[in-house]
């Protein structure tokens, strides 16, 4: 009753201002109202209120953003009958309305974002259901699914309530008596190879006839042949922390309609933007901004969907819908959409509780945005979220935003061409006078970072998305649009992660980002021209030209992105402070230190010299993993060796022999999430709008002459000859 | 009386045949030594001459309602309008006029043509630059029409050398008012029988209509309403814009240009020469016009008692035939645009011109209502066709004007010619106003081959401009209220007094007070067209609660009244209302500064800014000055004084307030003029109460609009605090709609 009258409220307060909002007052008090508002929002900012003032701000903005709408929508649109002006005026209007759309479904769905959930654990008197650990393979390696195994099997849970399988796509049937010797060979070789390792790890090894279905159709091949009340799916190359069971069990006790429990993504490893750009250990990840916020803000919703990854399943729940879904080539959020609207719940822990890896290159990370963008468009066409029936309306806007924010590279790319209407082919598609412009649209500008900093300002720096969806863009776009041609055509493409950079390169993706850049260079050269030849409308020119420029300072950033480093290391080391004790060169165990590992190798400190160990020596290192995992004794050989203080650092490179092995790897690398969780917040800092954009712009600058270099270096074909 | 004869005597030399004025240049050399060398005013110069001149016979009206009429630019385009009676339309005519140029205009590019009621008289190359040159030409039979006759002059100038715009500014032709007439053979036909015929009355060579009134004492309260209803009646029928009102002891001796007696009498008071009028006049309300020997045109208003003639002067009104009232400076329609209405240009004087100058002007007119409140807000939209050719170089504009003050400016931005069709052009409503506004659009061309300018080219160019006049302008839906007090709302539309049944006016007891409110009155009449009911009374009866007007000088002025109109008696001190106001005005502060730097780069004043606005301070009236003043009651009413420091004061102030000129500028809450005509100081409202017409949900937007856009921070007030009440609220829901856990 109390909730019906406050939402009649609440509902009268908006109509109420929406009235005041479209009073047709003069430019003058939109300009000062507006001016004093963004005062206000910089002083709550600035003081750091929170709470109610923070919405404040947020309430604030949007009635400027609303005014700004409110303008743009009467007065300056081209006339109708001049349709050469009109058109590309209402494609440019349009984009701008669903990029005020998408900021408020956003900031709908992370008004007030679910708090942190503290830290759960089994009670030892509860009864432990049973779990089936599902972890799907395509194509992965065999040091990489040795190492995920591993870490699922040392999960801290009775060891008789969950089995762990390895789903097998690699290995079916029809591939190992595929008509291609070759490839039947291959894939005989790699059942028997899996299989070896499964016995070894107390893994069962699960594979089917065909690959159907892919993903969605191995998950539904493994529920057909396990029983257990619950399903944690892993990707191969999401090794999960000891506690991930511990963390997410106990709360299907809770809500016996709970059938989703979805964890973070956590990656070891950069993404080709950080690595080439060099912000990994500075600036908070792209995903962090999603699982940072906005699942928890989907969380309050109860729209908090699953990842295909790092998340627990109720059978029962999946049952009703015969596993799976897989209509879309995103299997996940078609789930959890499904699964909603029968009235199931989803919960989020903001904790990780697996580490990853992801796409490494840019081609990869482009071909695994392109899967989710066509997933998502799948989704919205298939089953349209606003009116899906059995969801509540807060769940369809949520999806509608997780679904919509998809469609970013039209608007991103009428944004990036829209200047070139006025600057070469003298279109007036924007009418407005350099007056108006400042009054209306700089403030929208300003008040979008304010809004976008006040929501997301911890997990992402300014301009940073801007640049994200520039870079995806220009290969999504053709993506999306043949998904909207043909929406069952795309299949699923399993993504590469394991993919290095072991030569300095241009990304095989990078020509229509120089293309761009050397189009917005004109662009920039017409400006100077035309503000020469023709004075009187100089103010526009300028206004448009400075348009351009952001876009130039935003494309050239992107030249950097395309520009592949040379990684040097392939897996991040994770400091640690574990002891341990080596076996010396003359065969007695000497006592020392773990200090850091990475996937491929540890360091160790020992306290007084290096115990005759040299360059290449091999040796082996003894410690007490925390499961118990049979062996406790791992192999390694040294790679370097320096003296720190009267002690020696010796780096040391796994030489794993059988699958237990493994066991010791997964123990030292994924035993703790807290120093995930460490890692990640060491980068989540709001360093503010001004201090971001001169950031960026030092960035940008950097960048694009690193672009322009790598062009130089690798451009013309003379990189293949490096190959 | 010389001037006249001196023209007719240049006439009988130079007239010309309208056939031959089109065809033959006409001769720019002096004629037989009469005039001396360049004389700007030549009539000044040679009166001498006036003696050796036969007076020409007949009967001559002038048509000019001002001293001169004057075509400045390359493209002028003018209008009056002159009434005749049917005897005078019947009647073969001659129009007779003399101009004078600027010396730069030339001669050979350069064209005045006059047309009569749409009907071409004749068309002359604009040589006369060294003297006036006089023309003379016939109207042809049946050109004429008895009432309302629409004479154009139209300019076609062109610089002798000069290609630029600004040498557009230089060119001028001028037509003196004593020279434009209308010539009749017949004496008699001056004589005005009928009361519709009433405009026939016409203008002096100075362009002056006046009203003598013969009457009684106009102390009686009865007489000064029956005075005060007549006076605006007669404003309305006579179609001037400004009418002199002159008290006279006796008939006219002759029939004058441009002046009408009126007998304001009972019958058994009416004046000797008029004895065979009071048989009718006791037996009932009498209003009839009289032939008198003396040939003066003569109204006679009377009845048994003032009762009788109050009737009288009630029933004169629809026979005056005034519905139907271009008034004589207005030559092209005023139509009144309502909101959401538009109107083409071409029906409201503006044609299609085919221009190959470059500076194109135009001008044209439209009525607002007295509730026009959208002055601050909202723009009204010029839909424009128009084409310009290639030579028309990028930088070329289109300036539109409101009522003198730069609405809009619009670049030309195609550089290869272009049509424009439909182009919506957007003109700020700041400065219109309740009643007649004026639009003016200046197109500024650059060209190519302007640049180059070889002899000549200045009129050989070919067309590069053509204006529709199937354009249109088109007002929005605007605000319907009134922010009183304004003496705008009062001077243009005669609102909300002519709404009212009757309004108290309290006349000073001389008789030049009493001229000065029938002045005041039949000029407020002739811009509004209406006739507000006036009934006179003493200031001690005078009820805060109604709304009245009061027009009494000073010093005969209770001190209360007078502070309640919101003047300060006693100019002794201060005279400099402006320095004044800009002393008290402006706020203090080390702020004020920078502040004021900071705004005026965006076009605010920090007054713009304020909160609370200023009181209303009693405004100080200079020692000889007029002060004209409108103030709300406490009680109710809306009072508006006229006043000056003495009756002569007020009298002869009254003279200038009712100059069109002066007229158009008064505003605010209080308007003041010195002696010295330096023109008007409005002292602007700063608590204006705000009279909504209508309250429906879309009015009542529009009058937020409009009154946010002068109260800034209102409107920021307003949001902010919607803004906290939206935040609680969805605070407020947001705790109820937590996830149960």
């Amino acid at each position: 009753m109390t909730i019906a009258l406050t939402t009649i409220a609440w509902l009268a307060m908006s109509a109420a201002m929406l009235v005041i909002i479209t009073i047709p007052v003069s430019l003058h008090v939109h300009l000062v109202t507006a001016t004093i508002l963004i005062l206000g929002m910089a002083l709550i900012k600035l003081l750091r209120l929170e709470g109610n003032w923070r919405l404040l701000v947020l309430t604030f903005g949007t009635v400027i953003v609303l005014r700004y709408a409110f303008w743009r929508t009467t007065s300056t649109l081209p006339p109708v009958d001049q349709w050469g002006d009109f058109i590309p005026g209402l494609i440019l209007y349009l984009a701008e309305m669903y990029c005020i759309m998408m900021l408020f479904l956003s900031l709908f769905v992370v008004i007030k974002p679910i708090p942190s959930r503290p830290s759960v654990r089994l009670d030892p008197n509860d009864p432990v259901p049973q779990v089936d650990v599902f972890i799907p393979s395509y194509n992965e390696d065999y040091d990489l699914l040795a190492g995920t195994l591993a870490a699922a099997k040392a999960m801290d849970y009775p060891v008789d309530r969950f089995t762990v399988w390895l789903l097998d796509d690699g290995a079916t049937e029809a591939k190992r008596n595929s008509s291609d010797p070759e490839t039947a060979e291959a894939a005989q070789e790699r059942y028997d190879q899996m299989r070896q390792l499964c016995d070894e790890l107390g893994c069962r090894y699960l594979t089917r006839a065909r690959n159907e279905h892919a993903k969605a159709g191995n998950l539904n091949n493994g529920l057909a042949h396990s029983s257990g009340e619950f399903v944690a799916v892993f990707d191969a190359d999401h090794a999960p922390a000891r506690d991930f069971l511990q963390e997410t069990v106990p709360y299907f006790a809770r809500d016996s309609r709970l059938f989703l429990v979805q964890t973070p993504h956590f990656f070891l490893n950069p993404d080709p933007l950080e690595r080439n750009l060099r912000t990994f250990e500075v600036m908070p990840s792209e995903n962090e901004m999603f699982y940072g916020v906005i699942q928890r803000g989907l969380d309050r919703w109860n729209a908090a969907f699953f990842c295909g990854s790092a998340a627990l399943l109720r059978r029962e729940a999946l049952e009703v819908t015969n596993g799976f879904a897989g209509r879309s080539i995103t299997e996940d959020c078609e789930s959890a959409i499904e699964l909603h609207s029968r009235g199931w719940n989803s919960l989020y822990v903001d904790r990780p509780l697996v580490a990853g890896l992801q796409p490494a290159t840019f081609a990869s990370f482009i071909g695994q945005r392109t899967r989710w963008a066509q997933g998502m468009m799948q989704i919205m066409l298939f089953s349209f979220p606003l009116f899906k029936p059995g969801l509540n309306l807060a769940q369809r806007l949520s999806y509608m935003s997780s679904t919509l924010f998809w469609l970013f590279p039209l608007p991103r790319m009428i944004f990036l061409f829209a200047p070139f209407c006025y600057l070469f082919l003298d279109l007036q598609i924007f009418n407005a006078s350099g007056g108006e412009f400042a009054a209306y649209t700089l403030t929208y500008v300003l008040v979008n970072l304010v809004i976008q900093n006040s929501l997301f300002g911890r997990w992402r720096w300014p301009w940073v998305s801007e640049l994200y969806e520039y870079i995806q863009s220009v290969h999504l776009l053709g993506a999306l649009l043949s998904v909207i041609r043909n929406p069952s055509k795309p299949s699923f493409q399993v993504t590469a992660k394991d993919e290095s950079v072991d030569k300095s390169r241009l990304s095989e993706l990078s020509r229509p980002f120089y293309l761009i850049f050397l189009l917005l260079v004109l662009a920039v050269g017409m400006t100077i021209f035309k503000v020469i030849t023709e004075p009187h409308q100089a103010d526009v020119t300028m206004v448009v030209g400075g348009w351009n420029i952001f876009n130039l300072i935003l494309a050239g950033c992107a030249l950097g992105v395309v520009s592949e480093r040379r990684e040097v290391r392939t897996g991040r080391r994770i400091n640690i402070e574990r002891r341990c004790e080596v076996r010396g060169a003359d065969g007695n165990w000497v006592k020392g230190t773990i200090v850091n590992v990475s996937s491929g190798g540890m360091a160790l400190r020992l306290p007084s010299g290096a115990a005759g160990l040299g360059r290449g020596a091999p040796t082996s290192v003894r410690f007490t993993p925390l499961s118990d995992a049979g062996v406790d004794e791992l192999s390694v050989f040294v790679r370097s060796s320096s003296s720190e203080g009267k002690g020696t650092i010796l780096g040391c490179r796994y030489m794993p022999e059988k699958g237990q092995d493994y066991r010791l790897i997964a123990d030292l690398l994924y035993a703790n999430s807290a120093t995930w969780q460490q890692r990640q917040q060491a980068r989540q800092i709001n360093i503010g709008i001004i201090r971001g954009t001169v950031r960026f712009l030092g960035i940008a600058l950097y960048q694009t002459g690193r672009g322009l270099g790598y062009l130089l270096r690798f451009g013309s074909g003379r990189s293949a000859s490096h190959d | 009386m010389i001037r006249p004869i001196f023209l007719a005597a240049l006439l009988a030399s130079v007239s010309l045949a309208p056939v031959l004025a089109q065809t033959v240049p006409f001769d720019m050399s002096p004629e037989s030594g009469l005039i001396v060398p360049a004389p700007p005013e030549p009539s000044v110069t040679v009166p001498e001459m006036a003696p050796q001149v036969l007076p020409a016979p007949g009967f001559s009206r002038h048509l000019l309602p001002g001293p001169s009429l004057r075509l400045a630019g390359e493209d002028s385009r003018q209008a009056v309008v002159f009434y005749l009676t049917a005897a005078q339309a019947e009647s073969a005519a001659r129009l007779q006029f003399s101009y004078l140029n600027a010396v730069v205009v030339a001669p050979e590019f350069s064209s005045l043509n006059l047309a009569l009621n749409q009907t071409v008289l004749g068309t002359t190359p604009i040589a006369s630059s060294a003297a006036p040159s006089v023309i003379a030409l016939d109207v042809p039979a049946g050109v004429l029409r008895a009432g309302a006759n629409v004479l154009e002059i139209h300019a076609s100038q062109r610089h002798r050398t000069d290609c630029t715009i600004e040498s557009t500014y230089e060119l001028w032709t001028e037509l003196r008012g004593d020279s434009l007439t209308l010539n009749f053979a017949d004496d008699d036909l001056s004589i005005i029988s009928q009361l519709p015929e009433l405009g026939a009355v016409g203008v002096d060579s100075d362009g002056r209509t006046t009203l003598r009134l013969i009457t009684g004492d106009l102390r009686d309260p009865q007489a000064l309403g029956a005075a005060l209803q007549l006076t605006q009646q007669l404003a309305i029928a006579l179609r001037v814009a400004e009418l002199h009102i002159e008290l006279a002891d006796a008939l006219s001796s002759a029939p004058t240009p441009g002046v009408l007696d009126l007998v304001l009498a009972p019958a058994e008071a009416l004046p000797e020469p008029l004895g065979m009028s009071r048989g009718a006049a006791a037996a009932g309300p009498l209003a009839a016009m009289v032939n008198l020997p003396s040939g003066a045109n003569t109204l006679v208003v009377s009845g048994p008692d003032w009762a009788a003639i109050g009737r009288a002067g009630a029933e004169l009104m629809p026979t005056l035939g005034a519905s139907s009232r271009p008034r004589v400076d207005l030559g092209y329609p005023v139509p009144m645009l309502q909101g959401g209405q538009s109107v083409t240009l071409s029906s409201i004087g503006a044609e299609t011109v085919e221009f190959n100058g470059r500076r194109f002007t135009n001008r044209f007119q439209f009525e607002l209502p007295a509730d026009f409140y959208a002055y601050r807000y909202g723009d009204a939209e010029l839909v424009l066709d128009a084409a310009y050719s290639a030579d028309v170089l990028p930088g070329s504009e289109i300036d539109i004007y409101t009522n003198g003050q730069i609405a809009s400016a619009t670049p030309l931005l195609q550089t290869d010619g272009g049509l424009l069709r439909n182009t919506i052009i957007r003109i700020p409503m700041t400065n219109l106003r309740p009643g007649r506004n004026e639009v003016d659009i200046a197109v500024h061309l650059n060209t190519r081959s302007d640049a180059a300018c070889p002899a000549g080219w200045t009129g050989q160019a070919p067309t590069r401009f053509v204006f529709s006049g199937g354009s249109q302008l088109r007002l929005p839906d605007y605000a319907r209220a009134a922010a009183l007090p304004d003496l705008r709302v009062l001077t243009g539309t005669a609102w909300p007094y002519a709404d009212r049944q009757s309004v108290p006016i309290v006349v000073g007891e001389d008789e030049q007070s009493v001229v000065a409110a029938m002045m005041l009155a039949a000029r407020i009449a002739t811009a509004s067209g209406k006739v507000i009911p006036f009934s006179p009374m003493t200031q001690a009866q005078v009820s805060p609660a109604l709304d009245a007007v009061l027009v009494k000088p000073m010093p005969s002025l209770d001190p209360a009244l007078l502070a309640r109109s919101g003047l300060a008696g006693g100019g002794a001190g201060r005279t400099d209302a402006v320095l004044d106001r800009f002393v008290t005005d402006t706020p203090g502060g080390p702020w004020a500064g920078p502040a004021e730097w900071l705004l005026r780069g965006v076009g605010l004043e920090l007054r713009d800014l304020r909160i609370v606005p200023f009181a209303d301070a009693p405004h100080p009236v200079g020692d000889r000055a007029l002060a004209l003043a409108q103030a709300r009651q406490p009680e109710g009413g809306l009072w508006t004084l006229l006043t000056a420091a003495d009756a002569p004061d007020l009298r002869a102030g009254a003279e200038r307030l009712i100059v069109t000129r002066n007229w158009r500028d008064i505003a605010g809450r209080v308007s003041t003029m010195t002696p010295a005509n330096e023109g008007v100081t409005v002292v602007a409202a700063n608590n204006p109460v705000i009279e909504v017409s209508s309250f429906s949900p879309a009015n009542l937007r529009f009058v937020a609009a409009n009154w946010f856009s002068g109260n800034i921070l209102m409107f920021t007030a307003l949001v902010a605090s919607a803004c906290v009440l939206l935040m609680l609220a969805t605070s407020f829901l947001l705790g109820q709609r937590r996830r149960g856990e």
